[in-house]
């Protein structure tokens, strides 16, 4: 073996170009420990301008595998063979990584398979027909979750379904396709009662504290899995009146959306309302919604202020919309430093959720600064000016003299008065710089994240957050204040909910820099290290 | 504002459940508690009626002519001033019941899992006061399945790979196993055409250093072909399981289709490329989603080039979007080929949106507005639009309202290619003129804008008809349908379709044809969705078609054979 490796390992340093790095490794089977031969092995590489260049090679009849010539720079290593799901070395993330510089050889590359299990069972309802549904593991998406942890499959009309999964403990969730909301209330006269059912975890629970782990191992083939739907409640109803319909041509329409969490929206339905204001949703899952009702006539566009309403099992009724005109804004904007040629416009884009569909009209601003926005349904708002030059932001938002956020702009109360002064300043500062690995030498063309964010207040993924590729970032039209700046590896702080939590923690952990009016800083970054950021924020 | 979570047990908030119960529930008094709020909630039925009518029956397998037990019988209908929704299930003799229903017009239908769900045909009954209907029978068809397996070039099942069936209907897909099989289920009778993809990236080829070579494959349909022509139909029976049907990938070489955006604006990001898959031998009556496996989202490089990878061999129509501040743009469309080797060279360029102005000419006799009777009914003249349909799925539309004397502004009107249509409720469109060119048919191309030419569109209302009669020789017409299409399948002639139903007496008759050739065929009602969607339903009629040509006033008379089953 280590003949034929340092054999490897000359012939590659007889042929490389300089300026590659070289790996080579073996492919094993975790479960037996045997090397596999046959493997597809995948070192996917990204340029600086984004492109991706995959690198292969296949394993040998000793498990071995080698790939020369490979450009300096972060790889993502996996396995394919059928059969076999590709496991990371050591649960750290949910691919493996590897970093090259140049010139550097590895030769100890550990790529880990196992086999596939396979679960299937089927679907029943009480009476013990089939049923189609959507069969899934309940996992976290986290960074402890690789690939085969997740598995999904519709059950068909024999209410069967078939997991491919990597050897685990694993929940299952059974959803049968969901109801259709606002439908008309169906009349039973022969004594059976509609039945609903909704998510239900094997065997036959409606919460994961009741359900059963499923256990499969490594190349095991599960059968029997069962899953018997439970009942739940059967849709309830919310009706109510829409008071001030406008007289003439028109129609008011109520729109009812489900809330999910905090900011939320879920599905959206709507109905129209009867000429005397009646309306009613029939047929809904028990929740959290909110509705709304609009009139928009020839003359006049008319809308409620939002209501909510838990309904929890009885129908609701009574819910009372009270329609009144839309707010006007009267607005003003000032170029801070006097006035620019471009002619701008201003936006105002509904939060969270634009559900009148037409909320963002932009209204241009004359020579005067002057702009007009009419016919605002109540609620909270973000406006936007543009185009924007280059360095410029919104330096000041006022609402009837009140400083506020241009993020959070509440007119749910606007009245055909309320005034709106925007200062724009042309002079927002910058700050650019290249990033650097732990040991300070340029990182070059790897991804990675940077992150600008305002101190002491809640990191805005959306605008805060850049993914550069080049190994240089660049922030541009900053508002003056204190920030927190720092640059990670994304694959470091794993996905979805846990990945926004880790960046609001090594957020709060990282450097806090001054940055004020038309700074034009340059200031290279280190990447920082999650687990040295987490002992900085234990201590 | 916000309450805390609601309950997720409906009995414990039931306000019919004193507090202190609820607390102290024990466990196996849960479900009683259940049934009880259940029933408060479930919709009670209007009180007996004398005057109600009474709905009853079988419900019953087409194909083994057993009844079905435990289906689900639903009576929708307008009665007495409401919508309304009555259903039942079905006793293991299959029998439903429904009892107290208003006099009123209502639609039947039954479902069950493991039956075509069908809400095409519904079975309409009137009901009169005290109407007893006891012996209504409802149908259910059983769905079948097609499995088989997928392999390589060298006999080896593959994995992961995503397995559709397709008819005129849609389709329905399922992914292969370790052992390289599929069973795609829940399909009505029909015939399918199975496309096996395999799953992969869009990616340059690997670069090996062990002397391994990719093997590189596009998706296939069963048996073993790349083109969608080449497909073999796999016949699908109720209740049939249709299996052992081996998919062979083809293996193609990696091609790059490389090139570069022009125009756009210094500094501009995100701007996106479309790849859309053309599939000529397609039927286009106006339906935008056209194109087949369309893909789109690669980023162009900040230096305007790009490189998009592994198309499957075919032709493409190449685009590109940006949406700025304040503008869209959307580059002048590229049709490409792809086959063995790389495409270099495509120059996508940007066009910004330009309004185009136009005029329409009535032709001498063009009819007047309907009188007060027709009036619409809002009361308002029906508006008079030219309305822009954009055909390469990334130039959306534009609508301009015409003014009394004929002229129309279309505004911000992006580079492509366009139906142009005629929307009064009355007239079609005969010609058109973009400047001094004529164009031939409905088809407007702006790929390159109009260049400050103006669009000239002439109107007619003079039609023509056609009519005849169906020889069923015995055979039951019932739930067939005549359909009308232009004979010209190429996309200048695609413009009109038009569908009669048959009498009882087995006459049919088609009004307001739009002068041109047609040809002509009955179909079951089961197929026209397909017909309509450009599925290849409408050749499966080949044998029984008749061709006509109408011209302006023309009554044509054109008796139709039925396709021997």
């Amino acid at each position: 073996m280590m003949m034929h490796r340092a054999a490897l390992l000359l012939a590659c340093c007889a042929c490389a170009v300089a300026q590659t790095a070289a790996v080579e490794g073996v492919v094993v089977n975790r479960t037996t420990g045997l090397p596999m031969a046959g493997v597809h092995v995948v070192f996917l590489g990204s340029s600086a301008s984004g492109d991706q260049q995959p690198y292969g090679a296949i394993s040998d009849r000793k498990g071995h595998f080698s790939i020369v010539s490979l450009p300096a720079g972060t790889y993502t290593a996996s396995g394919e063979a059928r059969g076999f799901f590709c496991v990371p070395p050591d649960s750290k993330g949910p691919v493996r990584l590897v970093l090259l510089k140049a010139g550097q050889q590895i030769a100890d590359i550990r790529i880990e398979m196992v086999p596939e299990a396979t679960i299937s069972g089927r679907v029943f309802d009480d009476n013990g027909d089939p049923v189609q549904a959507n069969v899934h593991t309940d996992v976290e998406f986290n960074r402890n979750l690789y690939a085969g942890r997740w598995g999904f499959d519709n059950s068909d009309e024999r209410g069967e379904f078939h997991l491919t999964l990597a050897p685990g403990k694993y929940y299952l969730v059974a959803e049968p396709s969901g109801r259709v909301m606002n439908a008309v209330p169906e009349v039973r006269t022969d004594g059976t009662v509609a039945a609903t059912y909704g998510k239900t975890y094997y065997p036959g629970a409606t919460s994961k504290p009741k359900a059963v782990l499923v256990e499969a191992t490594a190349g095991a083939e599960l059968t029997g899995i069962d899953i018997h739907l439970a009942r739940t409640a059967l849709g309830g109803s919310i009706g109510g009146t829409v008071n001030g319909v406008a007289e003439g041509d028109g129609y008011t329409m109520v729109v009812l959306q489900q809330v999910e969490g905090t900011e939320g929206i879920g599905s959206t339905t709507s109905t129209s309302a009867a000429p005397e204001g009646h309306f009613l949703f029939a047929n809904l899952a028990p929740g959290a919604y909110r509705l709304l009702a609009l009139h928009r006539g020839d003359k006049a566009k008319l809308f409620s202020q939002p209501v909510d309403v838990d309904l929890e099992g009885s129908d609701v009724s009574g819910v009372n919309l009270a329609l009144a005109p839309g707010g006007d804004v009267n607005g003003k904007l000032e170029l801070a430093g006097g006035a620019g040629t471009e002619k701008l416009s201003v936006s105002l884009m509904l939060k969270p959720y634009d559900y009148f569909g037409d909320a963002a009209t932009p209204a241009e601003v004359d020579a005067a600064g002057a702009f007009h926005i009419s016919g605002i349904a109540p609620g909270h708002y973000r406006a936007r000016v543009t185009p924007l030059a280059e360095n410029a932001y919104l330096k000041s938002v006022r609402l009837d003299d009140a400083e506020t956020s241009e993020d959070d702009l509440d007119l749910s109360r606007a009245t055909p008065r309320t005034s709106l002064k925007i200062v724009v300043s042309r002079n927002g500062a910058q700050i650019t710089g290249k990033l650097l690995d732990q040991d300070g030498e340029p990182l070059g063309a790897t991804p990675a994240m940077v992150v600008l964010a305002a101190d002491g207040k809640d990191v805005d993924l959306q605008r805060s957050l850049k993914v550069v590729d080049d190994g240089t970032y660049r922030f541009q039209a900053i508002r003056p204040g204190k920030y927190r700046l720092l640059a990670f590896d994304a694959a470091q702080v794993g996905w979805g909910d846990e990945f926004a939590e880790s960046v609001r923690k090594l957020t709060a952990a990282a450097e806090l820099i001054e940055i004020k009016e038309g700074d034009r800083k340059v200031q290279d970054l280190k990447l920082t290290v999650k687990e040295d950021a987490d002992a900085k924020a234990a201590q | 504002m916000r309450k805390p979570p609601s309950n997720p047990l409906p009995w414990r908030t039931h306000s019919c459940v004193p507090r202190r119960d609820r607390l102290f529930a024990p466990a196996h008094l849960a479900p009683v508690l259940l049934l009880a709020a259940a029933a408060l909630f479930a919709q009670t039925a209007p009180p007996a009626d004398d005057n109600s009518a009474t709905v009853a029956g079988v419900v019953v397998n087409t194909v083994t002519g057993e009844p079905v037990p435990r289906a689900h019988v639903m009576l929708n209908g307008y009665a007495a001033g409401k919508q309304r929704s009555y259903g039942a299930m079905t006793t293991a003799e299959g029998k439903f019941s429904i009892t107290g229903l208003p006099a009123g017009n209502y639609n039947a239908m039954a479902e069950r899992v493991g039956f075509v769900v069908d809400h095409r045909m519904p079975n309409s009954l009137a009901l009169n006061s005290a109407d007893h209907k006891d012996e209504v029978t409802l149908k259910l068809t059983p769905n079948g399945a097609i499995a088989g397996t997928v392999v390589d070039a060298d006999g080896e099942p593959v994995e992961h790979c995503d397995v559709m069936a397709e008819s005129g209907r849609g389709s329905q897909g399922s992914t292969t196993d370790a052992q390289g099989r599929f069973r795609i289920a829940g399909l009505a009778p029909g015939k399918y055409r199975i496309q096996a993809t395999p799953q992969e990236g869009r990616l340059p080829p690997e670069i090996r250093t062990d002397g391994t070579v990719e093997a590189h494959y596009s998706p296939t349909y069963y048996p073993n072909s790349l083109d969608r022509a080449g497909a073999a139909k796999v016949s699908v029976q109720g209740g049939v399981e249709a299996a052992g049907n081996e998919i062979r990938l083809v293996r193609t070489p990696i091609v790059c289709v490389n090139g570069r955006v022009t125009g756009v604006p210094p500094g501009a990001e995100n701007v996106q490329l479309v790849a859309n898959e053309k599939r000529d031998n397609v039927r286009d009556f106006g339906f935008v989603g056209r194109f087949g496996g369309g893909w789109s989202g690669a980023r162009v490089k900040k230096d305007g080039t790009f490189a998009i990878w592994r198309l499957a061999p075919g032709p493409y129509r190449i685009g590109a979007h940006w949406n700025g501040p304040a503008a869209q743009m959307v580059a002048a469309p590229v049709d490409v080929v792809v086959g063995d080797s790389n495409i270099d060279g495509v120059e996508l360029r940007m066009v910004p949106a330009a309004s185009l102005s136009g005029q329409v000419e009535f032709e001498s006799d063009y009819a007047k507005p309907p009188a007060a009777e027709g009036k619409p009914m809002d009361g308002r003249q029906a508006p008079q639009q030219v309305v822009l349909q954009g055909l390469d799925g990334i130039n959306g539309g534009a609508v301009a309202q015409v003014e009394a004397n004929g002229a129309f502004t279309l505004e911000k009107v992006l580079p492509g290619r366009y139906r142009v249509n005629w929307n009064d409720g009355r007239g079609y469109i005969t010609s058109m003129r973009l400047g001094q060119s004529e164009i031939a048919g409905p088809i407007l191309d702006l790929s390159n804008g109009a260049a400050g030419a103006t669009l000239t569109v002439v109107v007619s209302t003079q039609y023509g008809s056609v009519s005849g009669s169906v020889e069923a020789n015995g055979a039951s017409t019932a739930g067939m349908i005549v359909a009308l299409l232009p004979a010209d399948q190429s996309s200048a002639g695609r413009s009109w379709w038009q569908t009669s139903g048959v009498a009882s007496d087995g006459s049919y008759s088609i009004n307001s044809v739009i002068p041109g050739s047609y040809r002509l065929a009955v179909i079951a009602q089961e197929d026209l969705n397909g017909v309509m969607q450009g599925g290849d339903e409408w050749d499966d009629y080949a044998p029984v078609m008749e061709t006509v040509a109408i011209a302006v006033g023309d009554q044509v008379t054109q008796n139709l054979k039925l396709l021997a089953r």
